[in-house]
């Protein structure tokens, strides 16, 4: 079975390779089995391992009492409005759902973002200074001018356009250099990873091939 | 009705990109005045195209219109010139220009090139409208000339005049009591009269001006040239020598008249008013309803998709077939042309002439085509209150000015002139010029029998066909009975595919006729208007149809499949495709013809898609040229464009041709579409051929593309498959406190048992590369006998977490020895892989406040046990996204206090390095990271399950170097392992790469560089300065300081093989530390060694067997004072522990350990008291290691500690010796210490992290090569870019 899934991998690499000629059929085939099986796979183990166990635990369990099939009635209520959104005529069951779903991540986003990002980051960033002045420095000047050059506010010309202070230009230069660097890196970064996966695939093909 | 008027609204195709929803909510422009309109002149395509030329936008009926149609249709040519030729062009001529004047003086330029190509063409609109007589209803005033003569025909001034007929007109007198009154009149015109006069036609003087109505301005002037100057095309089908009495011309006129009198065919003028709307043409209309409806369906349809300019590539796949010249496939004027443009052709010109002539016979088969239903089926609904909006543009036909009108307006009367002979075209126009009022056809007299044709009811069915028509109104309507022979123009209409009468311009001229009382059709154009109950009135469907039923296909001519050449389509869509949306016919019950149209119309949708862009209009240019070719070739080559009109042919080269790239980049900027040529780009190719085939697609690989990429996979399939290797590994050990020590210290503390809890959020496309990172982790996890709870919101992670488990743990496993078990790890036991967690953000939120409920059931649906995250004695996180990471550290970090960590790909790093300190405590980055990681782990062994004693917990937080004493292992009979003292080498130190310098100074030059972690030898010492060696053989100096020296280098090769005997191990408490010293069943490479020889202390003791090699000579580090002046011995690796004491120089400590950057050395050092420790910073001290002679080892046995610049050194104790256990802690040594295989051969021996990492090593080469051809790529890209742009420049 091992040596099966091996092959299996071997083939379908190729066939994800083959990408390199052109979009073609075995490509799409190795993209639609993929996907195919990610799909299956986690329906199954949404069922298996989240929606069977809620029930078996709350709806289904006597001992949950009335408190606990209410409470596991809850989200399969609004996981059933969530399907009714397919029905043109019953979709209207599913805004509460989406209401839900929208408005609670957005509260736990927000609040993530605040606590974990934010003050974190602006406490990080205040302090660079301290543990390394020449990096540090850097990394205060680059926060700030980066900040700046995404601010809008602007003087409007008589003609129309639109001009900045010149302090806030430069900064802003400054700021877009510093956004400049950072997608370089994020784009060498980039390159880095596809050739960590590129190496490892080639050699598991090499491996196959020799027989490894 | 409105519905079905709707759904033609696409026949509109003034702005051919609308899309059809679009064009549904629009208004048809050809109801507007032109003004409103947007329209150019004669711009209106398609079947309400028909409609502008018929008459002008008059606000009181269509009936003034017809006065424009009929003008300017006026049949000129006389008889001896119908007869002189069978495809005689005198009838285009003017009066003025007769055959003989027109070989004498050239045709004038502006003459013989349409209007569109004029560039002083007159739009309708600009013609001033004549006063209209006073004695003629206000609609058909337009001329300064009496309509009527005595008898109350038409005069011929006024006809002659026609072309002048005013744009409006008011509603003294209705159409329909004009009509009435001409009706009354009896008249029987004679031959001539009936032969329509075109002497007006082909006027360009003021007499006649063409923007009233009359011929198309490009075919003015043509009449002028003569036969002979045709180009073949026009004539080879009808050879000027044929036989008159052969020619269908002879049979017209002998089914006309016995007794044509020539010189009388300019009696034209006298044509009466009511002779205009001649039943011939009608009577072949119904016919074609009446016979041939499928085809009248599709034929209508295909011409209305032709018409409406929409799809430009099929109109000139059409206009461009064959060559000029071929009598097959003419490729102007042809038949095919203006089938394509009109959608009413033939293309045997005899035939048609012959059935025309032969429809001329049957002038009582009234054409009741001009019904209320065929006018239903098309979905026109006048509007009375904006009549003027009805036929709004009457003589925009015969300005072809622009782009529209060259290629979409219809005009089937213009171009079947040609194929017509010169009063049966008229008459099939409604134009009866004969003033013999017995032969007047009264096509539109009211007669009972016509009334019950059923033509009217045939053409309803085909009407309804297409346009759910309502058929009530011929609901009672009985079966057509034949009266008389089907004419075969009939026939021919039917098999050209027009609907007879299917243009509006004619089916309204044939509305003029004298025997018909319309209704009152003053105010059609009122929005209000049904035109359906207009023409409900009796007047209107008392009007016969001739029946032709009795037509037999045989009889027909062979019908010019100019549909399929034509491809029709209207924006985007076919004419079958939109036939086929049509739900209330089923397909199967189509004609084999319409089926046919419906796959082309298939095809042609498929192939433009998209309305709006020009690229399924694209044609070639030489499609354009042949459009001009035969106007020259014609007029023997007298046309001469004008500079603008150049200009305009260029233009429509620029919007049309295909021929390049270049081209299709500027049809599509036109068409405001981005201009994306990249590979499987589908070039549609226009169709040349009279055949129209399915584009050719034509796949374009981008060779470059295609290297690029074989050459970078050749530069990393090569380290797989040889030797080579580019640059070193990376190296063994990460740099002292960096994030990555960090992350390996955590995990190095966990104590047996505890939880760390891993988050896997990464799919199968970062697997490559975090499936390493991983393994390690885990592998780390649970060689410290710590539990791993796996989760994750990807559940395709969790599925490959499993199975990394399950080979981590499996029964084969190497990790199963370290953990000296002998069963495989077991889930929800061993390691936990939990359920993934739904929502996200909020899944990871519900893991941070209530992790109860996640953690309560793992990924196969089985209860867990796990509770909350504060069991957690540590949380890593693996990701490829960073928002993943971001997540984690939004949601949980804030929730748990346990050290956060993590690990991403390079790809990750940069986004979530602003998160590394402030809250992960350590982050691994890519292969790299992982590499090392598994160099640090390989051969690390597990804590002990049952310590027997605990040691107090070191108080720096680096490890130190553990010295071990041997002892009590007295007993053990393990084979001396005899090592080999290698030269002097060093291990270079710090966080970043060193200088190597040709002398020993700072000012020296710099000859080279050397990273943290290479291992050099060296050669000499100079106060401050060390000359090393490196790998590569370059020599140089670098700083004292920064090398760690040892000479201690074990070969493996010298080292004979240990035995297995089994070692007794004691219980003598020993430092946490595992001595890795014998690490034999993974044999490390000289390289990496210092990783296999690590060991990490730990606050747990643990009993290990001691090897005990006998009469070995041992070594051990030492350190010495190199300070010129005494210097203190502190109690920590800082200056701020207090000292314990002092050193001088000279002296010598053996070595214990160092601090994590290896800046501090902790020395034994002796007169400390219990449990202090003495620290020495390592720029003072000369740390080297010696040989032990083994008397004076004292059996006291030097363990390398892990990660350490002394980990490459192979300590081996001598005969053991016990010591006392308060001495030192006992050495210890694992399993594969004892069962150590002796590093046999080089050959066999694996870089450190290949134990961990498959093919670490060739992994990694392979990496920097790809980087290094990734380079050379770009740059020479660029040099070739610079070199063309050069070039360019220098060009």
């Amino acid at each position: 079975m091992e040596q099966i899934g091996l092959w299996a991998g071997f083939i379908l690499t190729l066939m994800v390779f083959s990408y390199i000629l052109g979009d073609n059929i075995l490509y799409r085939l190795a993209v639609y089995v993929f996907v195919g099986l990610a799909a299956g796979y986690i329906a199954v183990v949404t069922w298996d391992s989240v929606i069977w166990p809620w029930v078996s635990g709350t709806v289904l369990n006597p001992a949950s009492g009335l408190p606990g099939i209410v409470t596991g009635l809850i989200p399969l209520l609004l996981g059933l409005g969530l399907l009714l959104k397919t029905s043109p005529r019953f979709g209207r069951a599913g805004h509460i759902s989406l209401a839900f779903i929208i408005g609670v991540g957005t509260a736990v986003a927000l609040v993530g973002a605040i606590t974990g990002t934010l003050l974190p980051l602006a406490a990080s960033s205040s302090g660079a200074v301290s543990i390394n002045r020449v990096n540090g420095t850097l990394l205060v000047i680059g926060v700030v001018c980066t900040l700046v050059y995404f601010q809008y506010l602007a003087r409007r010309l008589p003609d129309g356009r639109t001009q900045r202070r010149p302090h806030i230009q430069a900064l802003a230069l400054v700021g877009q250099g510093v956004i400049v660097v950072t997608l370089g890196a994020l784009y060498a970064a980039a390159i880095l990873t596809s050739l960590t996966i590129f190496s490892e695939r080639v050699g598991f093909i090499l491996a196959r091939i020799g027989g490894g | 009705m409105s519905d079905e008027f709707d759904d033609l609204a696409w026949m509109d195709d003034d702005e051919p990109g609308d899309d059809d929803e679009q064009q549904e909510e629009e208004s048809f422009d050809w109801q507007k005045p032109p003004d409103q309109s947007g329209t150019p002149p004669g711009g209106h395509l398609g079947f309400t195209g028909e409609l502008p030329w018929i008459g002008e936008p008059d606000d009181e009926s269509e009936a003034a219109d017809d006065a424009g149609e009929f003008v300017w249709s006026r049949p000129a040519g006389d008889e001896e010139d119908a007869t002189s030729d069978e495809f005689d062009v005198d009838w285009l001529r003017t009066p003025a220009s007769s055959e003989e004047d027109a070989a004498d003086e050239p045709a004038d330029s502006d003459d013989d090139i349409p209007d569109w190509l004029r560039e002083d063409s007159t739009t309708p609109e600009e013609a001033e409208p004549e006063q209209p007589a006073t004695d003629l209803p206000e609609w058909l005033r337009g001329a300064d000339v009496t309509m009527t003569d005595d008898t109350g025909a038409l005069s011929s001034e006024w006809l002659a005049s026609g072309s002048e007929l005013p744009d409006t007109a008011d509603s003294e007198k209705t159409f329909d009591q004009w009509m009435l009154e001409q009706t009354e009149r009896e008249r029987v015109p004679d031959l001539e009269e009936q032969m329509p006069d075109l002497s007006d036609l082909g006027e360009t003087g003021d007499e006649a001006d063409a923007d009233t109505g009359a011929l198309p301005d490009w075919f003015l002037g043509m009449e002028e040239l003569d036969v002979e100057d045709a180009p073949d095309w026009f004539s080879s089908d009808h050879p000027p020598t044929a036989d008159l009495d052969d020619s269908p011309i002879t049979d017209w006129l002998a089914a006309q008249t016995p007794e044509p009198e020539p010189e009388e065919a300019p009696a034209a003028p006298e044509t009466p008013r009511e002779d205009m709307l001649s039943g011939d043409f009608f009577a072949s209309m119904d016919d074609d309803a009446e016979t041939e409806t499928p085809q009248f369906d599709e034929d209508f349809f295909a011409s209305m998709g032709t018409e409406t300019d929409e799809s430009l590539d099929d109109v000139f796949a059409s206009l461009g077939e064959g060559e000029p010249g071929s009598a097959e496939t003419p490729s102007m004027l042809d038949d095919d042309f203006f089938a394509s443009m009109g959608g009413e052709t033939e293309t045997d010109d005899t035939a048609d002439e012959d059935d025309y002539y032969d429809t001329a016979d049957e002038p009582a088969e009234a054409a009741d085509a001009v019904g209320d239903d065929f006018l239903t089926s098309l979905g026109i609904e006048f509007e009375e209150d904006t009549p003027e909006g009805y036929m709004p543009e009457a003589e925009s036909s015969v300005d072809i000015d622009d782009l529209d009108t060259l290629f979409g307006t219809d005009e089937p009367e213009d171009f079947n002139v040609e194929s017509v002979p010169d009063g049966q075209l008229l008459q099939s126009l409604g134009i009866e010029d004969s003033s013999d009022e017995d032969e007047q056809f009264d096509w539109f007299a009211l007669d009972e029998q016509d009334a019950e044709d059923a033509a009217d009811l045939e053409a309803a069915n085909w009407l309804d066909d297409l346009g759910d028509l309502d058929e009530s109104a011929l609901a009672a309507e009985e079966p057509p009975e034949p009266e008389a022979e089907p004419p075969q123009f009939a026939a021919e209409l039917d098999d050209v595919d027009a609907p007879g009468l299917g243009d509006i311009d004619t089916l309204l001229a044939s509305m003029g006729g004298d025997m018909v009382t319309l209704p009152d059709t003053g105010n059609l154009l009122d929005e209000d208007t049904d035109f359906d109950s207009l023409f409900s009135d009796p007047a209107f469907s008392d009007i016969d149809i001739v029946d032709i039923e009795a037509v037999e296909d045989d009889d027909l001519p062979q019908a010019p499949d100019w549909l399929t050449e034509a491809g029709a389509t209207v924006g985007g869509l076919s004419a079958a495709a939109i036939l086929r949306q049509r739900d209330d016919r089923p397909l199967d019950d189509l004609p084999d013809r319409l089926k046919r149209l419906r796959d082309r119309g298939t095809a042609v949708t498929a192939r433009a898609s998209d309305p709006d862009s020009l690229e399924g209009f694209a044609l070639d240019t030489s499609e354009i040229n042949q459009i001009a070719a035969p106007l020259v070739a014609g007029t023997g080559a007298a046309v001469v464009l004008s500079p603008d009109q150049q200009g305009r042919v260029e233009l429509l080269k620029n919007l049309t041709a295909t021929e390049s790239v270049a081209s299709i980049a500027a049809a599509r900027a036109v068409s405001d579409e981005p201009f994306l040529l990249d590979e499987n780009e589908v070039l549609v190719e226009a169709s040349h051929d009279a055949e129209w085939t399915e584009p050719r697609q034509r796949t374009r690989y981008k060779v470059d593309r295609l290297l690029i990429a074989l050459v970078l996979a050749a530069a990393i399939i090569v380290p797989f498959v040889s030797d080579f290797r580019l640059g070193d590994p990376p190296p063994a050990m990460f740099a002292g406190d960096s994030r990555q020590q960090v992350v390996f210290d955590s995990l190095d503390r966990l104590n047996p048992g505890d939880h760390v809890l891993v988050g896997m959020e990464y799919g199968p496309t970062a697997a490559p590369e975090l499936d390493s990172t991983a393994r390690v982790l885990l592998q780390h996890i649970l060689t410290r006998r710590a539990i791993p709870v796996i989760v994750s919101t990807n559940p395709v992670a969790l599925l490959r977490a499993d199975n990394l488990l399950n080979e981590l743990g499996g029964a084969r496993s190497p990790l199963l020895e370290t953990l000296e078990r002998d069963t495989p790890l077991r889930p929800n036991e061993d390691y936990f892989v939990i359920r993934y967690l739904t929502g996200g953000a909020v899944g990871l939120r519900s893991l941070g406040e209530t992790p109860g409920v996640p953690l309560a059931t793992d990924i196969n649906g089985q209860p867990t046990g796990l509770t909350a995250t504060d069991d957690f004695a540590q949380v890593i996180v693996i990701a490829e996204r960073p928002d993943d990471l971001r997540a984690w550290a939004e949601q949980v970090a804030p929730l748990t206090n346990a050290p956060l960590l993590a690990a991403t790909g390079y790809s990750g790093e940069p986004l979530i390095e602003p998160y590394v300190g402030s809250t992960f405590d350590g982050l691994l980055v890519g292969f790299k990271d992982t590499y090392t990681y598994g160099s640090m782990l390989s051969g690390m062994g597990a804590p002990p399950l049952a310590p027997t004693e605990e040691t107090p917990t070191p108080i720096m937080t680096e490890p130190p170097l553990v010295e071990v004493t041997e002892e009590a292992t007295a007993e053990a009979t393990i084979e001396a392992t005899q090592f080999v003292e290698a030269p002097e080498t060093g291990l270079v130190i710090g966080i970043q790469n060193i200088n190597v310098r040709s002398g020993p100074g700072p000012s020296q030059p710099i000859v080279g560089s050397v990273a943290p972690g290479q291992t050099v030898d060296i050669l000499q010492r100079s106060p401050g300065w060390v000359n090393i060696r490196l790998a590569d053989g370059t020599e140089g100096w670098i700083a004292e300081d920064l090398v760690q020296a040892d000479r201690a280098e074990a070969t493996a090769t010298a080292t004979p093989r240990p035995t297995n005997t089994p070692v007794v191990p004691t219980n003598t408490p020993a430092p946490s530390a595992t001595p890795l010293i014998t690490n034999t069943s993974a044999p490390t490479s000289p390289a990496a060694a210092p990783a296999t020889a690590t060991t990490r202390p730990s606050a747990t003791p643990q009993p290990s067997p001691t090897p005990v090699p006998s009469a070995t000579p041992q070594t051990e580090i030492v350190a010495q004072v190199i300070a010129d002046t005494t210097i203190n011995v502190r109690s920590g690796p800082n200056t701020s522990f207090p000292p314990v004491g002092t050193a001088d120089p000279g002296d010598t400590f053996a070595v214990i350990g160092r601090n994590s950057d290896g800046s501090w050395i902790q020395v034994d050092y002796p007169d400390l008291t219990a449990g202090q420790e003495a620290w020495i910073a390592a720029f003072l001290l000369d740390v080297t290691a010696q040989e032990i002679p083994p008397e004076a080892s004292s059996g006291r046995i030097i363990i390398a500690m892990a990660g350490s610049d002394y980990s490459r050194l192979l300590v081996q104790a001598d005969t053991p010796t016990p010591e006392t256990a308060d001495e030192a802690p006992t050495a210890e040594a694992t399993e594969n210490m004892a069962e150590a295989d002796t590093p046999a051969e080089d050959d066999a021996m694996l870089p450190a992290g290949e134990s961990v990492i498959p093919m670490a090593e060739a992994r990694w080469s392979a990496m920097n090569l790809g980087l290094v051809a990734i380079i050379v790529i770009i740059l020479f890209g660029t040099l070739i870019n610079i070199g063309r742009a050069l070039l360019r420049r220098g060009k």
